[in-house]
């Protein structure tokens, strides 16, 4: 079953890395059945817009909704060289989002699990750092727990704000070790993350199982 | 009597051990003593009940003069030998832990069934009879509940409900695949005249597979409590033997039933199918029940505190014996009521009820375990024994490879439906760790003699597979899970970041399913959630807030952490506006590497108990809550002190809400 037959543009876009990443492990069993939720969502057309996700009725309720969203159209995601966020993406995007999904696979050996890994590691940084800058600042990390709180109608924001700078003096003694009395934690760098999640094993946790499973949730 | 009765004390913490054998002979000694000479006397001087001892000649026209002193065993004989019992199982507990090597090398169970033996011989040699075998209604009614409750109340539910598809595959087909592969392989062998088995027949050799391929909760948990391999194992393993018990209950009663009826029809197998599912679904039921009305009580308990925690057992306990009623799975039961009455329980009851019920389900669990071992001990010296090598030795054999293939093939088959399939370690681990221990015991010992005139033999056999797995499989399983250099459990101290992040996970991972338009387990989980909050948790929970985890474990953080800052002088007595100022302007200014080290011990400290507070499965210990006790403490003093403070210098520039938080 090639993609010729769905109609997908074949074109890779930036080349090699894109379809080795895809011939790795998505099956073709597993892209049809995503092709056939992308054209759900697309609604027949070839691009997915960010309108698109707002018929997915269960995505309402996930309190960083647009951080996930946000995470399909950031360019950094899609293996571009350049930065910021793209309008529309298509099929092969699509792919590219879900294959950080994928689960392990049993034949890896230690530098493939380790690319892995990394690659799961920096698509949750990049939904972090929504500046791009590199680094995920403390109005960011505020920003993330106070999305993450906002289903609790009784918490304050001064709550949220407290737990954010609390965690973040966490990161600083983790990453950075002592620091001097003058020095200023400027944010958590992508090593720093890396650091932090050093004992859970993330590359098991950290996928969706495709299966051959009949769309059951409608779009409206 | 008395004097005797009195242990001697072990002359030096150097020698505890072998003191011990002579206290725990002159124990025994004295109990079967006791038990002698009560057995001597004339039952109506029991009857009377009085205190004089009778006189032989039974006529009552002899006066009798007043007795200064005297002594009624029989009065007190069934609480003191209770007692006796447990007191002997705890001195030995005391004493294999007095060497600290051993426990880690020989695992608890091993030992406690010596002792037992040890102390049966010493009763058989003392009364030239078998000793008290162990009571299959006691074991069941009284000192198997106990057990599964801790295991249930602790239990790692999300780890539980991840795995628990293939939990239950293994426990029901792997189950289902040991028994009637050992039933008929053993049967096999029996053909073979030259054994002298053939008066065994099909259905016996049945019923006796299905009554050993029982993985035992109660010695996977002495073994793995130990050796800590990682969770997802310790699930397996465990969430197995638990749930096999629906399995082997129906089995066992439906070919008890078969040896006694005299034909079998077709809709009698089509009975043991539905009497399977009436009998798993039926027990969770009761369970998931009874746990709903506990929680239901202990939403109004907040007048009187003290018995809050005699709800948690009562109700646990008497689903299990509902469900032994109605002979549905009492240990299905108890441990659908104790991880449903978990979660709501634990935030109805107050913090000292909560710690009560933590130690006395711990302690009770304990004791049971213990007993349990020594009972097996003492109970295999004695006269119910029919050696036979073949039969003996090939069950044996026949147990380990047919749970070796089992494990193997079944393992294959459900790789397919699991996203992170089991490796060979794995399976060689799951295989290995199917420990066989008291359930099969006294099953063994409930058969009805008149229908299984072998029963001897048989009981022989389990004896030895069950030493062969205690011991011999116990004893090696720690090496070679360092061998294969299995994973071990994760004892890393969470932090608030992580929680964070698994949260801020959790959330992504539904998401992305909801794009896939796939219902995954997070799906499910969250589906639940929704349904809990709306309903359960507003009828269940007395004052309903909804908590967040990260909110609740971080207001203790702060708490402590005004404290601590506090206390090492950071902000002096009067908040200083300085350097609160900055805290709230978005640059982070370091604190002293002292202050920080303080700060994330507690950190670790306070969030490990708050996040661990029902996952310990280590049967021995819990994790430190004195700490908590110090910081409230503090806390008061320190409030005391700070509106002292306040009051004098009454000018205040910014007031720094940490009075606000506690």
């Amino acid at each position: 079953v090639g993609t010729a037959q769905m109609g997908v543009p074949r074109v890779p876009r930036g080349s090699a890395p894109v379809t080795s990443l895809l011939s790795l492990a998505v099956t073709s069993e597993q892209i049809e059945h995503l092709h056939r939720r992308f054209k759900q969502l697309s609604q027949d057309q070839l691009t997915i817009r960010k309108e698109n996700f707002d018929s997915i009725p269960d995505l309402e309720f996930n309190p960083i909704r647009g951080k996930i969203v946000h995470a399909f159209f950031d360019k950094r995601n899609l293996r571009q060289e350049s930065d910021g966020l793209a309008d529309e993406i298509n099929f092969e995007d699509f792919l590219t989002i879900m294959s950080y999904f994928r689960p392990i696979e049993m034949n890896m050996d230690e530098e493939q699990l380790d690319r892995f890994r990394k690659e799961k590691l920096k698509f949750l940084f990049h939904m972090y750092d929504s500046d791009h800058d590199g680094k995920i600042t403390l109005q960011e990390y505020r920003n993330v727990v106070e999305e993450l709180l906002s289903g609790n109608p009784h918490l304050e924001k001064e709550s949220a704000r407290s737990i954010a700078d609390g965690a973040m003096m966490e990161a600083a003694s983790i990453c950075v070790g002592q620091m001097g009395p003058d020095q200023v934690y400027e944010g958590i760098t992508f090593e720093d993350f890396l650091k932090m999640w050093q004992g859970i094993d993330i590359e098991t946790k950290m996928h969706v199982r495709f299966l051959n499973v009949d769309t059951i949730a409608h779009c409206y | 009597m008395g004097s005797r009765g009195r242990p001697p004390r072990p002359a030096a913490p150097l020698l505890p051990l072998p003191a011990l054998l002579p206290v725990l002979a002159a124990l025994a000694a004295a109990a079967a003593e006791a038990r002698a000479t009560s057995e001597g006397q004339l039952p109506g001087a029991a009857a009377m009940g009085t205190g004089t001892p009778p006189s032989p000649s039974g006529t009552a026209f002899e006066e009798t003069r007043l007795h200064v002193f005297t002594l009624d065993y029989p009065h007190v004989q069934i609480p003191f030998e209770i007692t006796l019992w447990i007191l002997l199982a705890s001195l030995a507990k005391i004493g294999f832990h007095l060497y600290h090597k051993l426990p880690s090398i020989v695992p608890e169970s091993c030992l406690l069934i010596l002792v037992g033996l040890l102390l049966g011989g010493i009763i058989f040699g003392a009364e030239e009879k078998s000793p008290p075998v162990m009571n299959s209604d006691v074991f069941f009614l009284y000192l198997l509940p106990p057990i599964v409750l801790d295991a249930g109340y602790f239990m790692p539910t999300r780890l539980f409900f991840e795995n628990f598809g293939t939990i239950f595959w293994y426990a029901v087909v792997g189950t289902l695949w040991n028994a009637i592969g050992i039933g008929i392989s053993l049967y096999g062998i029996c053909q073979i005249s030259a054994f002298g088995l053939t008066d065994i027949t099909l259905l016996q050799n049945l019923l006796f597979g299905s009554l050993i391929s029982a993985v035992d909760p109660v010695a996977v948990l002495a073994v793995f409590e130990n050796i800590h391999v990682n969770e997802q194992l310790y699930i397996l393993v465990f969430g197995e033997s638990l749930l096999n018990d629906a399995i082997t209950v129906v089995l066992y009663n439906l070919f008890k039933s078969f040896c006694q009826m005299r034909t079998i029809k077709v809709i009698d197998i089509f009975a043991g199918i539905a009497n399977f599912f009436i009998v798993g679904i039926g027990g969770v039921l009761i369970g998931i029940l009874l746990g709903f009305v506990a929680a239901f009580t202990t939403r109004f308990t907040h007048k009187i505190r003290v018995i809050e925690p005699l709800f948690v057992f009562l109700y646990s306990y008497l689903s299990y014996i509902t469900a032994e009623m109605f002979h549905l799975s009492g240990i299905m039961a108890i441990t659908a009521c104790a991880m449903t009455m978990n979660k709501y329980v634990e935030e109805n009851v107050s913090q000292k009820s909560y710690t009560t019920i933590k130690y006395f389900m711990k302690m009770l669990s304990s004791v049971s375990e213990t007993l349990i071992f020594i009972f097996m001990g003492v109970s295999t010296v004695g006269k119910n024994h029919e050696w036979n090598w073949a039969f003996v030795s090939f069950t044996l054999l026949f147990c380990l490879i047919w749970r070796a293939l089992g494990v193997f093939v079944l393992t294959q088959i459900i790789n397919v439906f699991r996203t992170i399939p089991l490796t060979f370690k794995d399976q060689f681990i799951i295989a290995y760790g199917g420990l066989r221990g008291a359930i099969c015991f006294s099953l063994v010992f409930l058969l009805p003699p008149a229908v299984f005139p072998r029963k001897k033999l048989f009981i022989t056999a389990v004896i030895v597979v069950i030493f062969f797995t205690v011991f011999i499989q116990g004893i090696t399983i720690r090496p070679l899970v360092e061998f294969l250099d299995v994973k071990r459990s994760n004892k890393k101290q969470p932090a608030v970041s992580e929680e964070i992040y698994n949260r801020f996970f959790d959330h992504v991972k539904t998401g992305i399913e909801d794009v896939c338009g796939h219902w995954g387990h997070n799906f499910w989980r969250d589906k639940f959630k929704k349904f809990d909050n709306k309903y359960l948790r507003r009828l269940l929970i007395r004052e309903n807030q909804p908590k967040s985890s990260i909110v609740s474990l971080y207001k203790k953080l702060e708490i402590k952490h005004a404290i601590e800052m506090a206390e090492s002088g950071m902000i002096s007595k009067v908040p200083s506006s300085v350097s609160l100022s900055d805290y709230h302007e978005g640059k982070i200014k370091p604190l002293s590497p002292t202050e920080m080290e303080n700060m994330r011990e507690i950190l670790t400290k306070n969030l490990y108990q708050i996040r661990h507070r029902t996952m310990s499965y280590n049967r021995h210990s819990l994790a430190a809550d004195a700490s908590e006790k110090q910081a409230k403490e503090i806390l008061i003093r320190r409030r005391h002190s700070l509106r002292e403070s306040l009051r004098k210098t009454n000018s205040l520039s910014r007031e720094r809400p940490v009075l606000a938080f506690c």
